[in-house]
């Protein structure tokens, strides 16, 4: 098994791969597809562990993730380069997990505040998550948050991202970001100091 | 207030902690990614491609149903619009003939046992010439014309 990231060391942007992706685009042949391999290799972990850390069970991470790659390599050839790269797969990926998550609750008619239990008994099942009682207790407060303060809170806890970034990625107005992780932040402390 | 609350969660021993990445994936998961990946796009290629072929196939089907039952449907109808329609004067070569309505000459064929008339045939088909002037002469006489006003109609 591997725990490739470490969190405290998020990946730097990968400007340079994101000039030789599009070099790769413009050019005849099979450029679009080694385009789409660089693409793949730049993005897949900062994608995957996002993703993860928001649906935490590996399977369903793992689908979303192979979706969002689909995605992106349906749109790629009309990728005009408005925004940069990252931010608009990171906006694709924010578009399949709300997906997923409401298929999820269709599927289980299950209310977004059974999600801490659920997440509890997946980490207890969970073979690929090696975390101690304190980090399953703050992964269930993560799953406790609703939908959007959690994504909010992955993307600026755990990537560091900076708030115009996120604010590009998921539409939103960096004032109510900034709210939004402050009423997660003081979700999770109370969460957390339960027990 | 922000950066206070983050360095309150930080300063907390549980801090030191939660930036760990607790989660794991199986052996070689990244590595083998991009041809997952790659397998499920051509996959999904292959499946559409079938979809159309599919689609086509039942589109020629529901074509070659359509052309060869619609005119059995639709056939008999259309054609008996078409007589009634029909400029009197193209009917037949004779006389007696194009004074007749499409219905009445129909009804005098199926009063003459001899004479074969089919409603496919066209007006111009040999087979209406067999009706001689005489018998519809008859026929008229029979069905309240009078002969003046057959006489007229004969020149």
């Amino acid at each position: 098994m591997q725990g490739h990231l470490e969190l405290t060391n998020p990946i730097p942007l990968a400007a340079n791969n994101d000039l030789e992706i599009f070099r790769l685009l413009k050019s005849p042949d099979s450029g679009h597809e080694k385009a789409f391999k660089l693409l793949i290799e730049t993005y897949r972990e900062r994608i995957y562990w996002l993703i993860r850390r928001t649906l935490v069970v590996h399977a369903d991470a793992d689908d979303v993730a192979q979706e969002v790659f689909v995605r992106v390599w349906k749109a790629l050839p009309a990728f005009r380069g408005e925004s940069a790269l990252y931010t608009w797969i990171y906006r694709i990926t924010v578009n399949e997990m709300n997906r997923f998550i409401k298929r999820k609750r269709l599927q289980f008619f299950a209310p977004w505040n059974d999600a801490a239990e659920r997440v509890a008994q997946s980490l207890s099942d969970d073979r690929f998550f090696c975390g101690d009682v304190v980090e399953r207790r703050l992964y269930q407060a993560i799953a406790s948050l609703p939908e959007k303060q959690r994504l909010v809170f992955n993307m600026r806890y755990f990537d560091e991202l900076p708030y115009d970034e996120i604010s590009r990625m998921v539409g939103t107005s960096e004032g109510a970001l900034k709210a939004s992780y402050h009423h997660a932040m003081k979700k999770i402390e109370k969460f957390v100091k339960q027990d | 207030m922000i950066k206070k609350t983050k360095h309150n969660l930080n300063s907390d021993r549980l801090s030191a902690m939660v930036k760990r990445n607790p989660f794991r994936v199986p052996d070689d998961y990244f590595e083998s990614f991009d041809q997952r990946v790659l397998s499920k796009i051509h996959s999904r290629r292959s499946a559409l491609r079938l979809r159309l072929i599919v689609v086509t196939a039942a589109a020629a089907v529901i074509a070659g149903v359509a052309v060869v039952f619609l005119p059995m449907v639709v056939g008999p109808g259309s054609q008996k619009v078409t007589v009634a329609m029909a400029d009197s004067s193209s009917l037949t070569g004779s006389p007696l003939n194009d004074q007749l309505l499409a219905d009445e000459i129909i009804e005098l064929a199926a009063s003459i046992d001899t004479i074969f008339l089919d409603i496919n045939e066209s007006w111009s088909n040999p087979g209406m010439k067999e009706i001689s002037d005489e018998a519809i002469a008859e026929y008229l006489l029979n069905n309240g014309v009078s002969a003046a006003e057959l006489a007229i109609a004969v020149n």
